[in-house]
Protein backbone atom coordinates (compact mmCIF):
# COMPACT_ATOMS: atom_id res chain seq x y z
CA UNK A 1 0.00 0.00 0.00
CA UNK A 2 2.96 2.51 0.88
CA UNK A 3 4.56 2.06 -2.69
CA UNK A 4 1.11 2.44 -4.13
CA UNK A 5 1.39 6.00 -2.04
CA UNK A 6 4.70 6.62 -2.97
CA UNK A 7 3.96 5.94 -6.78
CA UNK A 8 0.48 8.62 -7.07
CA UNK A 9 2.72 11.09 -5.15
CA UNK A 10 5.20 11.32 -8.21
CA UNK A 11 2.21 12.42 -10.03
CA UNK A 12 2.40 16.25 -11.23
CA UNK A 13 0.77 18.03 -8.18
CA UNK A 14 0.63 15.55 -5.97
CA UNK A 15 1.53 16.81 -2.58
CA UNK A 16 0.79 14.34 -0.18
CA UNK A 17 -1.53 11.11 0.22
CA UNK A 18 -3.13 8.68 2.87
CA UNK A 19 -5.01 6.16 3.52
CA UNK A 20 -7.14 6.46 6.54
CA UNK A 21 -10.01 3.94 7.90
CA UNK A 22 -13.38 4.80 8.83
CA UNK A 23 -12.60 5.23 12.55
CA UNK A 24 -9.66 7.46 12.23
CA UNK A 25 -6.89 4.99 11.58
CA UNK A 26 -4.38 5.94 9.58
CA UNK A 27 -3.45 2.58 7.35
CA UNK A 28 -0.53 4.12 5.12
CA UNK A 29 0.84 7.84 4.46
CA UNK A 30 3.06 9.40 2.25
CA UNK A 31 3.49 12.99 3.12
CA UNK A 32 6.07 15.70 2.79
CA UNK A 33 5.31 16.82 6.50
CA UNK A 34 5.03 13.46 8.94
CA UNK A 35 3.45 15.42 11.80
CA UNK A 36 0.57 16.23 9.49
CA UNK A 37 -0.54 12.48 9.76
CA UNK A 38 -2.79 12.23 12.20
CA UNK A 39 -4.20 15.21 11.91
CA UNK A 40 -5.20 15.07 8.17
CA UNK A 41 -6.12 11.05 8.90
CA UNK A 42 -8.73 12.57 11.66
CA UNK A 43 -10.08 15.53 9.61
CA UNK A 44 -10.33 13.51 6.68
CA UNK A 45 -12.61 10.65 8.47
CA UNK A 46 -14.36 13.52 10.16
CA UNK A 47 -15.62 15.34 6.93
CA UNK A 48 -16.15 11.98 5.30
CA UNK A 49 -18.42 10.63 8.20
CA UNK A 50 -20.35 14.16 7.79
CA UNK A 51 -20.59 14.14 4.04
CA UNK A 52 -21.89 10.83 4.41
CA UNK A 53 -24.11 11.07 7.03
CA UNK A 54 -25.76 14.40 5.90
CA UNK A 55 -26.14 12.52 2.25
CA UNK A 56 -28.04 9.37 3.87
CA UNK A 57 -30.18 12.18 5.49
CA UNK A 58 -31.02 13.69 2.90
CA UNK A 59 -31.63 10.41 1.24
CA UNK A 60 -28.62 10.26 -1.21
CA UNK A 61 -26.88 7.21 -1.11
CA UNK A 62 -23.40 5.26 -2.57
CA UNK A 63 -21.30 8.62 -2.55
CA UNK A 64 -17.60 7.83 -4.16
CA UNK A 65 -15.24 11.17 -4.23
CA UNK A 66 -15.13 14.04 -2.36
CA UNK A 67 -12.95 17.08 -3.86
CA UNK A 68 -12.67 20.58 -1.54
CA UNK A 69 -10.60 23.17 -3.16
CA UNK A 70 -9.96 26.26 -0.86
CA UNK A 71 -8.04 29.21 -1.19
CA UNK A 72 -4.82 27.53 -0.61
CA UNK A 73 -5.23 23.92 -1.06
CA UNK A 74 -7.17 21.08 -2.65
CA UNK A 75 -8.00 17.66 -1.15
CA UNK A 76 -9.58 14.40 -2.79
CA UNK A 77 -11.41 11.88 -0.68
CA UNK A 78 -11.89 8.50 -2.04
CA UNK A 79 -14.44 6.22 -0.53
CA UNK A 80 -12.78 2.73 -0.12
CA UNK A 81 -15.68 1.41 2.09
CA UNK A 82 -14.46 1.29 5.16
CA UNK A 83 -11.76 3.62 4.27
CA UNK A 84 -11.03 6.68 2.50
CA UNK A 85 -8.29 7.22 0.11
CA UNK A 86 -6.74 11.02 0.94
CA UNK A 87 -5.00 12.80 -1.42
CA UNK A 88 -3.62 16.60 -0.95
CA UNK A 89 -3.05 18.24 -4.04
CA UNK A 90 -1.48 21.28 -5.26
CA UNK A 91 -4.04 24.15 -5.74
CA UNK A 92 -2.60 25.25 -9.02
CA UNK A 93 -2.89 22.26 -11.01
CA UNK A 94 -6.18 21.03 -13.49
CA UNK A 95 -7.24 18.18 -11.05
CA UNK A 96 -9.01 16.55 -13.72
CA UNK A 97 -5.43 15.32 -15.30
CA UNK A 98 -4.53 13.76 -11.70
CA UNK A 99 -8.17 12.22 -11.64
CA UNK A 100 -7.21 9.32 -13.45
CA UNK A 101 -4.48 8.45 -11.38
CA UNK A 102 -6.01 8.42 -7.97
CA UNK A 103 -8.94 6.31 -9.55
CA UNK A 104 -6.29 3.90 -10.39
CA UNK A 105 -4.13 3.93 -7.09
CA UNK A 106 -7.82 3.30 -5.52
CA UNK A 107 -8.63 0.47 -7.20
CA UNK A 108 -4.63 -0.70 -6.26
CA UNK A 109 -4.96 0.08 -2.68
CA UNK A 110 -8.80 -2.05 -3.06
CA UNK A 111 -7.06 -5.56 -3.76
CA UNK A 112 -3.89 -4.76 -1.85
CA UNK A 113 -5.67 -3.36 1.36
CA UNK A 114 -8.79 -5.23 0.73
CA UNK A 115 -10.78 -2.43 1.95
CA UNK A 116 -14.62 -3.99 1.40
CA UNK A 117 -17.13 -4.14 3.86
CA UNK A 118 -17.24 -7.86 3.49
CA UNK A 119 -13.42 -8.39 4.12
CA UNK A 120 -14.10 -6.16 7.17
CA UNK A 121 -17.24 -8.24 8.30
CA UNK A 122 -15.17 -11.79 7.85
CA UNK B 1 29.52 15.27 -34.61
CA UNK B 2 26.24 14.24 -36.18
CA UNK B 3 24.49 15.72 -32.78
CA UNK B 4 26.85 19.26 -33.20
CA UNK B 5 25.67 18.70 -36.94
CA UNK B 6 21.75 18.60 -36.13
CA UNK B 7 22.21 21.89 -33.46
CA UNK B 8 24.01 23.61 -36.31
CA UNK B 9 20.66 23.00 -38.61
CA UNK B 10 18.05 23.19 -35.95
CA UNK B 11 20.12 26.57 -35.30
CA UNK B 12 20.01 27.82 -38.87
CA UNK B 13 16.54 27.05 -39.39
CA UNK B 14 15.87 29.17 -36.14
CA UNK B 15 17.56 32.06 -37.64
CA UNK B 16 15.87 31.52 -40.72
CA UNK B 17 12.59 31.42 -39.28
CA UNK B 18 13.03 34.74 -36.83
CA UNK B 19 13.98 36.60 -40.46
CA UNK B 20 10.84 35.60 -41.48
CA UNK B 21 8.87 36.31 -38.42
CA UNK B 22 10.00 40.40 -38.63
CA UNK B 23 9.16 40.55 -42.29
CA UNK B 24 6.01 38.65 -41.85
CA UNK B 25 4.92 39.22 -38.16
CA UNK B 26 2.14 37.94 -36.63
CA UNK B 27 1.04 36.93 -33.01
CA UNK B 28 1.04 33.26 -33.92
CA UNK B 29 4.61 32.95 -35.57
CA UNK B 30 6.21 34.72 -32.54
CA UNK B 31 4.63 32.71 -30.06
CA UNK B 32 5.71 29.91 -32.54
CA UNK B 33 9.34 30.73 -32.18
CA UNK B 34 9.86 31.45 -28.92
CA UNK B 35 8.14 28.13 -28.29
CA UNK B 36 10.09 25.99 -30.33
CA UNK B 37 13.22 28.04 -28.65
CA UNK B 38 11.96 27.13 -25.29
CA UNK B 39 11.53 23.64 -26.45
CA UNK B 40 15.34 23.75 -27.34
CA UNK B 41 16.13 24.49 -24.24
CA UNK B 42 16.91 28.02 -24.99
CA UNK B 43 14.75 29.77 -22.19
CA UNK B 44 16.55 33.03 -22.24
CA UNK B 45 16.75 33.26 -26.12
CA UNK B 46 12.82 32.17 -25.87
CA UNK B 47 12.07 35.43 -23.92
CA UNK B 48 14.01 37.79 -26.42
CA UNK B 49 11.95 36.77 -28.91
CA UNK B 50 8.68 37.47 -27.41
CA UNK B 51 9.64 40.38 -25.92
CA UNK B 52 10.05 41.21 -29.54
CA UNK B 53 6.77 39.85 -30.36
CA UNK B 54 5.26 42.02 -27.31
CA UNK B 55 6.08 44.93 -29.08
CA UNK B 56 3.99 44.26 -32.09
CA UNK B 57 1.24 42.68 -30.33
CA UNK B 58 1.37 44.05 -26.39
CA UNK B 59 -1.84 42.55 -25.82
CA UNK B 60 -1.95 38.95 -27.17
CA UNK B 61 -2.64 36.51 -24.78
CA UNK B 62 -0.71 33.96 -26.50
CA UNK B 63 2.10 35.87 -26.07
CA UNK B 64 1.61 37.11 -22.57
CA UNK B 65 1.26 33.30 -21.21
CA UNK B 66 3.91 32.22 -22.89
CA UNK B 67 6.21 34.96 -21.38
CA UNK B 68 4.76 33.68 -17.86
CA UNK B 69 5.48 30.41 -18.73
CA UNK B 70 9.24 31.47 -19.73
CA UNK B 71 9.38 33.36 -16.69
CA UNK B 72 7.99 30.53 -14.28
CA UNK B 73 10.68 28.06 -16.17
CA UNK B 74 13.48 30.72 -15.26
CA UNK B 75 12.58 30.72 -11.25
CA UNK B 76 12.28 27.17 -11.45
CA UNK B 77 15.49 26.98 -12.59
CA UNK B 78 16.74 29.05 -9.72
CA UNK B 79 14.84 26.71 -7.52
CA UNK B 80 16.87 23.75 -8.67
CA UNK B 81 20.32 25.64 -8.59
CA UNK B 82 19.18 27.19 -4.95
CA UNK B 83 18.25 24.00 -3.69
CA UNK B 84 21.83 22.60 -5.16
CA UNK B 85 23.59 24.93 -3.24
CA UNK B 86 21.70 24.68 0.14
CA UNK B 87 22.26 20.87 -0.30
CA UNK B 88 26.16 21.66 -0.53
CA UNK B 89 26.44 24.44 2.12
CA UNK B 90 23.12 25.34 4.12
CA UNK B 91 22.90 29.22 4.53
CA UNK B 92 20.06 31.51 6.17
CA UNK B 93 20.33 33.75 2.99
CA UNK B 94 20.02 30.56 0.54
CA UNK B 95 17.19 29.58 2.80
CA UNK B 96 15.56 33.06 2.24
CA UNK B 97 16.29 33.35 -1.51
CA UNK B 98 15.18 30.27 -2.12
CA UNK B 99 11.56 31.62 -0.30
CA UNK B 100 11.44 34.31 -2.22
CA UNK B 101 11.28 32.62 -5.38
CA UNK B 102 8.77 30.22 -4.23
CA UNK B 103 6.75 33.42 -3.51
CA UNK B 104 7.37 34.72 -7.05
CA UNK B 105 6.25 31.67 -8.53
CA UNK B 106 2.95 32.09 -6.25
CA UNK B 107 3.55 28.76 -4.85
CA UNK B 108 3.11 29.91 -0.75
CA UNK B 109 2.86 26.52 0.87
CA UNK B 110 6.57 25.52 -0.63
CA UNK B 111 7.93 29.46 0.69
CA UNK B 112 6.71 28.74 3.89
CA UNK B 113 8.31 25.00 4.15
CA UNK B 114 11.58 25.97 3.21
CA UNK B 115 11.28 28.50 5.85
CA UNK B 116 10.05 26.03 8.07
CA UNK B 117 12.75 23.93 7.26
CA UNK B 118 15.32 27.13 7.89
CA UNK B 119 13.81 28.05 11.19
CA UNK B 120 14.68 24.39 12.38
CA UNK B 121 18.77 24.54 11.03
CA UNK B 122 19.07 28.27 11.87
CA UNK B 123 16.64 29.26 14.81
CA UNK B 124 18.73 32.10 15.85
CA UNK B 125 18.39 34.06 12.51
CA UNK B 126 15.20 36.18 11.88
CA UNK B 127 14.42 35.78 8.51
CA UNK B 128 12.13 32.59 8.38
CA UNK B 129 10.04 34.40 10.96
CA UNK B 130 9.44 37.33 8.65
CA UNK B 131 9.01 34.80 5.87
CA UNK B 132 6.05 32.78 7.47
CA UNK B 133 4.69 36.06 8.94
CA UNK B 134 4.65 37.78 6.00
CA UNK B 135 2.91 35.06 3.81
CA UNK B 136 0.49 34.69 6.97
CA UNK B 137 0.03 38.11 7.13
CA UNK B 138 -1.31 38.16 3.80
CA UNK B 139 -3.36 34.97 3.79
CA UNK B 140 -5.32 36.46 7.10
CA UNK B 141 -5.70 40.06 5.26
CA UNK B 142 -7.75 37.87 2.35
CA UNK B 143 -9.07 35.53 4.11
CA UNK B 144 -9.85 36.37 8.19
CA UNK B 145 -8.70 32.88 9.21
CA UNK B 146 -7.92 33.53 12.70
CA UNK B 147 -5.18 30.60 12.38
CA UNK B 148 -3.29 32.52 9.88
CA UNK B 149 -3.86 35.90 12.10
CA UNK B 150 -1.85 33.50 14.91
CA UNK B 151 0.55 32.27 12.95
CA UNK B 152 1.35 35.63 11.31
CA UNK B 153 1.41 37.44 14.71
CA UNK B 154 3.64 34.40 16.77
CA UNK B 155 6.46 34.71 13.50
CA UNK B 156 6.27 38.52 13.37
CA UNK B 157 6.35 38.48 17.37
CA UNK B 158 9.66 36.27 16.81
CA UNK B 159 11.55 38.19 14.40
CA UNK B 160 11.31 41.10 16.34
CA UNK B 161 12.31 39.41 19.35
CA UNK B 162 15.68 37.76 17.82
CA UNK B 163 16.13 41.64 15.92
CA UNK B 164 14.51 44.67 17.20
CA UNK B 165 15.39 46.81 14.88
CA UNK B 166 13.55 44.49 12.15
CA UNK B 167 11.19 47.47 10.69
CA UNK B 168 9.17 45.45 7.75
CA UNK B 169 8.33 42.64 10.86
CA UNK B 170 7.97 45.22 13.26
CA UNK B 171 5.56 47.70 10.53
CA UNK B 172 3.16 44.23 9.91
CA UNK B 173 2.72 43.35 13.45
CA UNK B 174 1.58 47.12 14.07
CA UNK B 175 -0.36 46.72 11.28
CA UNK B 176 -2.55 43.46 12.44
CA UNK B 177 -2.67 44.60 16.25
CA UNK B 178 -4.40 47.80 14.94
CA UNK B 179 -6.61 46.38 12.52
CA UNK B 180 -7.56 43.95 15.29
CA UNK B 181 -7.97 46.74 17.14
CA UNK B 182 -5.21 45.57 19.36
CA UNK B 183 -4.21 49.29 20.34
CA UNK B 184 -2.09 48.56 23.42
CA UNK B 185 -0.40 46.25 21.63
CA UNK B 186 -0.05 48.02 18.39
CA UNK B 187 1.15 51.47 19.80
CA UNK B 188 4.64 50.54 21.40
CA UNK B 189 5.22 49.14 18.05
CA UNK B 190 4.27 52.49 16.04
CA UNK B 191 6.05 54.36 18.35
CA UNK B 192 9.39 52.31 17.98
CA UNK B 193 9.05 52.70 14.42
CA UNK B 194 8.64 56.30 14.49
CA UNK B 195 11.98 57.02 16.68
CA UNK B 196 13.64 55.28 13.72
CA UNK B 197 11.52 56.91 10.57
CA UNK B 198 10.39 60.29 12.12
CA UNK B 199 9.39 62.00 8.87
CA UNK B 200 6.93 58.90 7.93
CA UNK B 201 3.81 60.92 7.83
CA UNK B 202 1.76 57.70 7.05
CA UNK B 203 3.28 56.33 10.40
CA UNK B 204 1.85 59.59 11.99
CA UNK B 205 -1.37 59.56 10.78
CA UNK B 206 -1.22 55.45 12.58
CA UNK B 207 -0.10 56.43 15.60
CA UNK B 208 -2.86 59.44 16.18
CA UNK B 209 -5.50 57.35 15.21
CA UNK B 210 -4.70 53.90 17.31
CA UNK B 211 -3.68 56.71 20.14
CA UNK B 212 -7.16 57.89 20.40
CA UNK B 213 -9.02 54.52 20.58
CA UNK B 214 -9.95 52.76 23.44
CA UNK B 215 -8.09 50.07 24.94
CA UNK B 216 -8.96 46.51 23.56
CA UNK B 217 -11.38 43.98 25.67
CA UNK B 218 -9.75 40.27 25.24
CA UNK B 219 -6.51 38.90 24.33
CA UNK B 220 -5.67 38.94 20.42
CA UNK B 221 -7.02 35.18 20.39
CA UNK B 222 -10.42 36.68 21.29
CA UNK B 223 -9.97 39.16 18.83
CA UNK B 224 -9.19 37.20 16.09
CA UNK B 225 -12.00 34.40 16.40
CA UNK B 226 -14.43 37.73 16.52
CA UNK B 227 -12.97 38.50 12.71
CA UNK B 228 -13.04 35.35 11.77
CA UNK B 229 -16.41 35.00 12.61
CA UNK B 230 -17.90 38.71 11.04
CA UNK B 231 -15.68 38.58 8.43
CA UNK B 232 -13.82 41.74 8.48
CA UNK B 233 -11.84 43.67 11.12
CA UNK B 234 -13.43 46.38 13.15
CA UNK B 235 -10.49 48.74 11.25
CA UNK B 236 -9.17 48.88 8.06
CA UNK B 237 -5.62 47.81 7.12
CA UNK B 238 -3.72 50.79 7.01
CA UNK B 239 -0.87 49.80 4.92
CA UNK B 240 -0.26 51.94 1.26
CA UNK B 241 0.35 49.00 -1.25
CA UNK B 242 -2.60 46.39 -0.99
CA UNK B 243 -3.40 44.60 -3.50
CA UNK B 244 -6.65 43.93 -4.72
CA UNK B 245 -7.55 41.02 -2.95
CA UNK B 246 -7.15 42.69 0.51
CA UNK B 247 -9.37 45.84 -0.61
CA UNK B 248 -11.96 43.15 -0.94
CA UNK B 249 -11.63 41.91 2.03
CA UNK B 250 -14.95 43.31 3.22
CA UNK B 251 -17.39 40.92 1.46
CA UNK B 252 -19.82 43.26 -0.70
CA UNK B 253 -23.36 43.35 -0.01
CA UNK B 254 -25.66 41.53 -1.82
CA UNK B 255 -28.76 42.61 -3.39
CA UNK B 256 -31.47 39.35 -2.21
CA UNK B 257 -33.39 40.35 -5.65
CA UNK B 258 -30.63 40.04 -7.61
CA UNK B 259 -29.69 36.71 -5.96
CA UNK B 260 -33.15 34.89 -5.97
CA UNK B 261 -33.27 35.49 -9.73
CA UNK B 262 -30.11 34.12 -10.51
CA UNK B 263 -31.22 31.39 -8.22
CA UNK B 264 -34.19 31.18 -10.64
CA UNK B 265 -31.44 31.13 -13.69
CA UNK B 266 -29.76 28.43 -11.81
CA UNK B 267 -32.82 26.29 -11.33
CA UNK B 268 -34.12 26.42 -14.79
CA UNK B 269 -30.45 24.76 -15.83
CA UNK B 270 -31.67 21.26 -17.41
CA UNK B 271 -29.16 19.30 -15.59
CA UNK B 272 -29.96 20.66 -12.38
CA UNK B 273 -32.00 18.16 -10.15
CA UNK B 274 -32.06 20.05 -7.05
CA UNK B 275 -30.84 23.30 -5.38
CA UNK B 276 -29.90 25.03 -2.25
CA UNK B 277 -28.51 28.80 -2.51
CA UNK B 278 -27.82 30.59 1.09
CA UNK B 279 -25.65 34.00 1.75
CA UNK B 280 -24.24 34.70 5.08
CA UNK B 281 -26.13 37.96 5.01
CA UNK B 282 -29.68 36.52 4.04
CA UNK B 283 -29.59 32.95 5.48
CA UNK B 284 -31.37 30.22 3.21
CA UNK B 285 -32.39 32.25 0.08
CA UNK B 286 -33.63 28.93 -1.95
CA UNK B 287 -33.98 25.35 -1.52
CA UNK B 288 -35.89 23.27 -4.12
CA UNK B 289 -36.03 19.88 -5.63
CA UNK B 290 -37.65 18.19 -8.23
CA UNK B 291 -40.25 17.69 -8.96
CA UNK B 292 -42.09 17.84 -6.35
CA UNK B 293 -40.10 21.30 -5.13
CA UNK B 294 -40.21 20.63 -1.62
CA UNK B 295 -36.41 20.67 -0.91
CA UNK B 296 -36.79 20.08 2.34
CA UNK B 297 -34.06 16.50 2.26
CA UNK B 298 -31.71 18.14 0.00
CA UNK B 299 -31.96 21.53 1.62
CA UNK B 300 -30.38 19.90 5.08
CA UNK B 301 -27.94 17.48 3.32
CA UNK B 302 -26.71 20.75 1.21
CA UNK B 303 -26.45 22.81 4.55
CA UNK B 304 -24.64 19.90 6.09
CA UNK B 305 -22.27 19.17 3.92
CA UNK B 306 -21.54 22.92 3.24
CA UNK B 307 -20.63 23.49 6.58
CA UNK B 308 -18.57 20.43 7.43
CA UNK B 309 -16.16 21.40 4.26
CA UNK B 310 -15.87 25.07 4.98
CA UNK B 311 -14.56 23.56 9.00
CA UNK B 312 -12.33 21.38 6.80
CA UNK B 313 -10.89 23.68 4.71
CA UNK B 314 -9.99 25.55 7.58
CA UNK B 315 -8.62 23.02 10.23
CA UNK B 316 -6.58 21.63 7.46
CA UNK B 317 -4.96 25.00 7.04
CA UNK B 318 -6.30 25.56 3.42
CA UNK B 319 -8.09 29.06 3.70
CA UNK B 320 -11.68 29.52 2.75
CA UNK B 321 -13.49 26.95 1.05
CA UNK B 322 -14.00 28.18 -2.32
CA UNK B 323 -15.69 24.99 -4.38
CA UNK B 324 -15.94 21.44 -3.82
CA UNK B 325 -17.27 18.41 -5.76
CA UNK B 326 -19.27 14.96 -4.71
CA UNK B 327 -19.68 12.04 -6.85
CA UNK B 328 -21.38 9.23 -6.39
CA UNK B 329 -23.86 6.27 -7.94
CA UNK B 330 -26.76 9.40 -7.48
CA UNK B 331 -25.29 11.30 -9.62
CA UNK B 332 -23.02 14.68 -8.73
CA UNK B 333 -23.26 17.57 -6.60
CA UNK B 334 -21.73 21.23 -7.34
CA UNK B 335 -20.78 23.18 -4.36
CA UNK B 336 -19.59 27.09 -4.79
CA UNK B 337 -18.93 29.83 -2.40
CA UNK B 338 -17.69 33.06 -2.93
CA UNK B 339 -17.59 36.06 -0.86
CA UNK B 340 -20.24 34.39 1.39
CA UNK B 341 -22.84 33.50 -0.95
CA UNK B 342 -23.12 29.47 -1.17
CA UNK B 343 -24.71 27.02 -3.58
CA UNK B 344 -25.30 23.39 -4.13
CA UNK B 345 -26.14 21.59 -7.00
CA UNK B 346 -27.81 18.29 -7.62
CA UNK B 347 -26.98 17.19 -11.41
CA UNK B 348 -29.16 14.10 -12.82
CA UNK B 349 -27.26 10.88 -12.95
CA UNK B 350 -25.35 11.72 -16.59
CA UNK B 351 -24.60 15.19 -16.48
CA UNK B 352 -21.25 16.35 -16.46
CA UNK B 353 -19.72 19.19 -14.10
CA UNK B 354 -18.37 21.16 -17.38
CA UNK B 355 -22.31 21.05 -18.31
CA UNK B 356 -23.21 23.57 -15.26
CA UNK B 357 -19.87 25.32 -14.43
CA UNK B 358 -20.68 28.31 -16.86
CA UNK B 359 -23.97 28.69 -15.37
CA UNK B 360 -22.84 28.73 -12.09
CA UNK B 361 -19.90 31.31 -13.04
CA UNK B 362 -22.57 33.61 -14.86
CA UNK B 363 -24.64 33.18 -11.66
CA UNK B 364 -22.06 34.73 -9.16
CA UNK B 365 -21.29 36.85 -11.79
CA UNK B 366 -24.96 38.50 -11.89
CA UNK B 367 -24.47 38.33 -7.97
CA UNK B 368 -21.14 40.61 -7.85
CA UNK B 369 -20.93 41.76 -10.98
CA UNK B 370 -17.17 43.77 -11.55
CA UNK B 371 -16.61 43.61 -7.77
CA UNK B 372 -15.48 39.87 -8.58
CA UNK B 373 -13.59 40.51 -11.53
CA UNK B 374 -10.01 40.24 -11.01
CA UNK B 375 -10.41 38.70 -7.28
CA UNK B 376 -10.18 35.37 -6.31
CA UNK B 377 -13.32 33.21 -6.57
CA UNK B 378 -12.10 31.39 -3.76
CA UNK B 379 -12.42 34.75 -0.66
CA UNK B 380 -14.87 32.94 1.47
Amino acid sequence: MQDVLDNLNQELGVRGSLVVTEDGVVAAASLLREEDRDLLGALATDISAKVRSALREGGIEGHKRLVLDAEYGRIVLYDLDVAALVVVLDRTINPDATMIEIESAAARIRRVGRFTASANEA
Amino acid sequence: MKGLGKDLFAQMRRSRQLRQTRKHPSPTAWATLGERHLAAGEADHALAIVEEGLQDFPTNDRLLALRQAIQKENLRERVRGLRQSIRRRPDPYLYARLADVFRELGELNKAERIAEECKGRFPGDENPYLVIGEIRAGRFRSGLMARDGKIAIDNLEQAIQINPENYKARLQLAEIYAALGANSRALPHLLHLAEETPEDAHLRDLISEVGARPVEEGDVASLLRVAERKRSTPYDFHDADRGVDEEESVAPSVDLTVLRRGTMALFAIREVVALYVASDEHGVVEARENPQASGQSFREAAAKILKAAKASSRKMDMGGFAKGFLEGSFGRIVLRRTHGVEIALLLEGSASFGAVARHVDAFFDGVFGQKRKGSRAGRS
